[in-house]
Formats: structure tokens, C-alpha cells, sequence
């Protein structure tokens, strides 16, 4: 089922020409005679722990219970007699063949009435769209938040015949707020921590829950370190939000401290009262960042070498760091378990590690895994799918991030025609000296 | 012979100005829930972010950079060094999504939406913050998932 999933992901980008590489081909290799003695020396007793860690996975089953919900959260402001038909999605996670059975619940239940209690969902089925109709009353007693939650729960294929289920599930909530406003002036507010190009940007989204308009908004922002030194200040620029409205404050920082985790501390100023948040956010992208992945010299059913390059970007040595790759067959069952030796990585600095899977017995074809970094009970995590053929192991990475990609190589038509403009204006400065200069001679 | 040449350098010019735009694809006006998305530029060197169409307090990446960004409606343009594209918009929309492997008599709880979760296991009733992209050993094999915050 994970096969489905990834493998739908890499077609999607495929097709935008997209896809990241973690393989890099002409990547540095670690070859040293020290090191080929360490190989002899670890191969004999790999060999054995392969064969063991092989029998253990076949022993284990691994079956996977997903769903997903969309929107997670809708708001309404309340208007007395509301009455409103709000679209969500399921997502099928796993592909998977499923039933999804809904439920209402929360103060706001009386008022939310499910256009659909049951539905069956099929392997070839994403997402499928649904809806609620939630009809408010003229009056809520109380200014405030009310809440309701739109429950779907996973189900076996076939639950409405079969009865009831006993077994692993999961269930996922899109929740419904509905604001009433308040008699006088309140906000609501959230942080967004935004790092990019070596700046941190906070975004606050500001909405006003209160009848009155706010006509001085603005914020200060202190960043606190992991020991709780305050390492800056920052104030945002000035704004005012309508009743009911939403608006953003915004502060830029350029950092000048050690990758690591700190806290911002915002004190949201409206019309002389105060909102705090709190948010912890990390500085840095990870402690310890794969940076790639590759394997050389590879003959389908030998012993396949994964050196992985990574960095360490913590501010202090990391030790008894190794790697942990796993694959999956595709039942989704783990089909390899294997690790690196442990190693030392030196503060901001970049190392070199290798692990061992012996392919004897492997079969060509793509395969999903995930290949985990542990370290000081940390795990750097990455979805991976493992392309194997005869001579080759491509690895391909999921980032989970937005990425910008350029299409087009660098020589394209129009490059060639500024080249050919340069080339003419240059080829005519250099023709207009020469002739000056031969008309010089001349007189 | 001078003149000729000038209506040509004009002409490629001219030509440049109007087929240098740089053009922004992919998930243009789109809802989208996935974890992984790309922006795809052609005859662009950044990509502008921003939350408001006017690109005030925006976010610039060059090619091949990547951001995490919260659910929301962003505004984008491609620029280079001549020009900018027409201003495009996609909408980050908030997805809970929750998996539960079962391996032997152990589970793993995998938040793989794109917000924090709070998770609830269905018979303890334990309640435990799981945030996006986290996983998590539990002893249950029910649980359910809700955006926290």
C-alpha cells in the first residue's frame, strides 16, 4: 500500500520534471585500505546478523490503519439562522480499499446535519468530497467560540454488511468553530515562524473576534534561547483590523546565533491591551541533515554499500550517530533492516557513513523505505523509494517541502539571441575603432 | 549597413522583452493538502511568496530552494532579471492525517497531515501532542487525530 502511495507521488512530480535526487553519481567515494579491513571484518558478522534480521522481518507482519481529513478546521462568524453547506475531503492515505463511517459531536451537533453517514472507498480512490450542512440558531447566549467535530473513522471494506469490527483503526476530526462575537474589542492571534534564504520571517495572522473595530495593532516579538537568554528583540510594523476581520503583522530577523531551538515570546498590542503567544521554533533545518545518499559498484545479490553524507549542523559534536535504513516490500512488510557502525559527528562539520545490505536474494524493481539518522535519541527521518537494477541503486528522497524548480536548460533560444545581440554590439565597437582609426592614418 | 543592424538589434530586442516573461506553473489556484509541492518557474530566477497580493513583507527563493509553509492562501510570481509573471495564488488547505503501523505486538502513530496534531488513544483516553511529520511508539491500536491549536 505504501508502494501506491509513493509511487503516485513520484509520477505527479515526475511529470513536472521534479523529482529531488539524492543520488549523486559522481559523489566521493571512501576507499582506504583501513577502512577495507574494517569491511572484511564487519562483513562475516553482517552476513550473520542479515540472516537473522531477514527471518525476523518475514516473522513480523506490518498492516497499516491511515486516514486523512480536509480541511482539519473550518471558522464561521456567526450570523443568527446561518444556514451553510461545508464541503471537506477524506483522504486515503494508504490507497487502500476502506469504509469511512462519519460521526457529529460537540455543543455545535444539534445544529450540523451529515449529508452522508457512510462511505465505501476503493484502492484507486485519493479523496473523495464530501459535506455537512450546519444550520445555526438566531441566538448563542454567550460571545465565544462553540465547537463541533466531524468524526470519520476507518472502517474495513464491507463494515454496513459485516456489522461491527474489532481490530486497529484510526479516526481523524475536521473540527467546526463558530465565533460570536464579542461585545468589545478581542483579537485572536497566532505565530507562524517562516525560515528562508537565512532570515526568519514571523508571521502573525490577527482576527478580530470583537464587535469593535481595532485601530492600533502592532506587536513586539522577544527570541529567547534553549536556556531562556533573550537573544533579540523585534517590533513589527503598525496596522488595524475591522470587526470580524483578519489581518497579518509581520517582522523579519536575520539571525546571527548557532543553529538550535529558542522560543518567541509576542506581545500582541491592540488599542492598549495586550495578547501574548508563545511559540517554540526551530533555527537551523535539522540537527543532523542527510545531505546524500548513494550507492557504487553494485551487482544485484551481493553486498550493496550506502555511503550517506551528513552534516552536523549543531552547535556541538554529536556522538554514537549511525544510519538505520529500512525497505519495504510491497505488502509493506520490512524486507531489510540495516545499520551503519556508529560515528562521531564534530560540531558543524560534515561526515561520511556507510552501511551494508546484502541484495542476495533481492529482486529488481522500486522499492519504498526510510532511511532514519539516530543520534542522542533523535531520529532525522526520510521517506526514500529504492530503484534497483541489475548494476544500480537509485535512491529517491520526499522532502515534504515546497520546491522551486526552473524548466529548461541554460542555453535556450533566448539566451542564444542576447549572446547574439552582445556579440553584434561588441562586433560594431570594435569595427567603428578600427575604421576611426584607419581614417586617422589616412589623413 | 548601421541602420540594418540597429533594426535587428531592436527587433531581437524587442522580441526579448516580450518572450523573457517568465511563466509560473503547477499548483496555480490550487487547493492542496499533500506534504510535498512544487512550484515550477520557466524563464524565471525567484519565485516572490507572499500572504497579500501586493507582496508586502514577501519571501524570495531562488531555484531549487524549498520552504515550509503553514496552511494559508499565498500569492506568487516568478521574476528575472527583466520582468516579473502575472501573480498566481494557491491555497495551503490544513490536513489531519494520522497512520497507525502495527508491527507484531508494537505500533507506530505517524502524524502525516500537515498540522499538529492532538492525539487520542480511544481506550485510555490519553491525549498525547504529536506534531506534523512526528511518529511515535503507542500501545494502542485505536486513536484518533485532531488539529491542535
Amino acid at each position: 500500500m505504501r508502494a501506491n502511495k509513493m509511487d503516485k507521488n513520484l509520477l505527479r512530480m515526475n511529470d513536472k520534471g521534479s523529482v529531488k535526487r539524492l543520488v549523486s553519481d559522481n559523489s566521493k567515494g571512501v576507499s582506504t585500505g583501513c577502512l577495507s579491513k574494517v569491511f572484511v571484518d564487519c562483513f562475516n558478522k553482517r552476513i550473520l546478523f542479515l540472516a537473522l534480521l531477514g527471518v525476523f522481518s518475514i516473522l513480523i507482519l506490518q498492516n497499516i490503519s491511515g486516514l486523512g481529513i480536509t480541511p482539519g478546521r473550518t471558522s464561521i462568524n456567526f450570523e443568527p439562522g446561518l444556514n451553510r453547506e461545508v464541503a471537506f475531503s477524506v483522504v486515503n492515505t494508504e490507497q487502500k480499499e476502506m469504509s469511512v463511517v462519519f460521526m457529529i459531536r460537540g455543543e455545535l451537533a444539534d445544529y450540523i446535519t451529515l449529508n452522508q453517514v457512510y462511505e465505501e472507498f476503493s484502492s484507486g480512490d485519493e479523496t473523495k468530497p464530501f459535506s455537512y450542512t450546519i444550520n445555526l440558531p438566531n441566538k448563542f447566549e454567550k460571545p465565544g467560540r462553540y465547537e463541533g467535530e466531524i468524526v470519520a473513522l476507518e472502517m474495513p471494506k464491507g463494515i454496513k454488511e459485516q456489522g461491527a469490527y474489532v481490530g486497529a483503526t484510526v479516526a481523524v476530526v475536521s473540527q467546526v468553530y463558530v465565533y460570536v462575537p464579542y461585545p468589545n474589542k478581542y483579537i485572536e492571534a497566532e505565530l507562524n515562524v517562516v525560515e528562508a534564504e537565512g532570515k526568519v520571517n514571523f508571521i502573525i495572522p490577527v482576527i478580530s473576534r470583537g464587535k469593535l473595530d481595532i485601530v492600533d495593532l502592532r506587536a513586539s516579538i522577544d527570541i529567547y534561547s534553549g536556556s531562556g537568554e533573550k537573544v533579540a528583540s523585534l517590533e513589527t510594523g503598525k496596522g488595524a483590523v475591522n470587526s470580524l476581520e483578519r489581518t497579518e503583522l509581520f517582522a523579519e530577523w536575520i539571525p546571527s546565533v548557532a543553529p538550535g531551538k529558542y522560543k518567541a515570546v509576542v506581545s500582541v498590542i491592540y488599542d492598549n491591551e495586550i495578547a501574548e503567544i508563545e511559540k517554540e521554533f526551530t533555527l537551523g533545518e535539522m540537527f543532523l541533515e542527510i545531505l546524500e545518499v548513494y550507492v557504487k559498484d553494485f551487482r544485484l545479490g551481493e553486498i550493496a554499500k550506502f555511503n550517506a553524507l551528513v552534516e552536523n549542523k549543531w552547535s556541538s559534536d554529536l556522538k554514537e550517530v549511525y544510519l538505520n535504513i529500512l525497505v519495504y516490500n510491497n505488502e509493506g512488510e520490512t524486507m531489510a533492516d540495516f545499520k551503519s557502525p556508529d560515528y562521531d559527528v564534530g560540531a558543524l562539520s560534515k561526515s561520511e557513513m556507510v552501511a551494508y545490505w546484502d541484495t542476495a536474494g533481492v529482486h529488481q524493481g522500486t522499492y519504498d523505505g526510510k532511511l532514519m539518522l539516530k543520534y542522542e535519541e533523535r531520529s532525522t527521518d526520510r521517506n526514500i523509494q529504492l530503484k534497483i537494477t541489475p548494476d544500480n541503486i537509485e535512491i529517491i528522497g520526499v522532502t515534504g517541502r515546497v520546491l522551486i524548480t526552473g524548466k529548461g536548460g541554460t542555453l535556450n533560444m533566448n539566451n542564444v539571441l542576447l549572446i547574439i545581440v552582445g556579440v553584434l554590439v561588441i562586433a560594431n565597437i570594435i569595427w567603428f575603432v578600427l575604421i576611426k582609426r584607419i581614417l586617422k592614418k589616412k589623413r | 549597413m548601421l541602420i540594418v543592424e540597429a533594426v535587428i538589434v531592436l527587433a531581437i530586442l524587442v522580441y526579448l522583452f516580450f518572450s523573457m516573461a517568465p511563466t509560473g506553473f503547477s499548483i496555480a489556484g490550487q487547493n492542496i493538502f499533500e506534504n510535498d509541492y512544487t512550484l515550477e518557474i520557466e524563464k524565471g530566477d525567484q519565485v516572490i511568496i507572499s500572504t497579500n497580493m501586493d507582496f508586502e513583507n514577501s519571501i524570495i527563493l531562488e531555484q531549487g530552494e524549498s520552504i515550509d509553509l503553514p496552511p494559508g492562501t499565498y500569492y506568487w510570481k516568478a521574476k528575472n532579471w527583466l520582468r516579473e509573471s502575472k501573480v498566481q495564488s494557491f491555497t495551503i488547505q490544513s490536513n489531519v492525517g494520522l497512520d497507525l503501523f502495527v508491527r507484531g505486538s508494537d505500533y507506530e502513530l505517524e502524524n502525516s497531515g500537515n498540522v499538529d496534531l492532538n492525539v487520542t488513544g480511544k481506550k485510555s483516553g490519553i491525549t498525547t501532542a504529536l506534531e506534523e511529520g512526528e511518529s511515535i511508539d503507542v500501545k494502542e491500536d485505536n486513536y484518533e487525530g485532531k488539529q491542535n491549536g
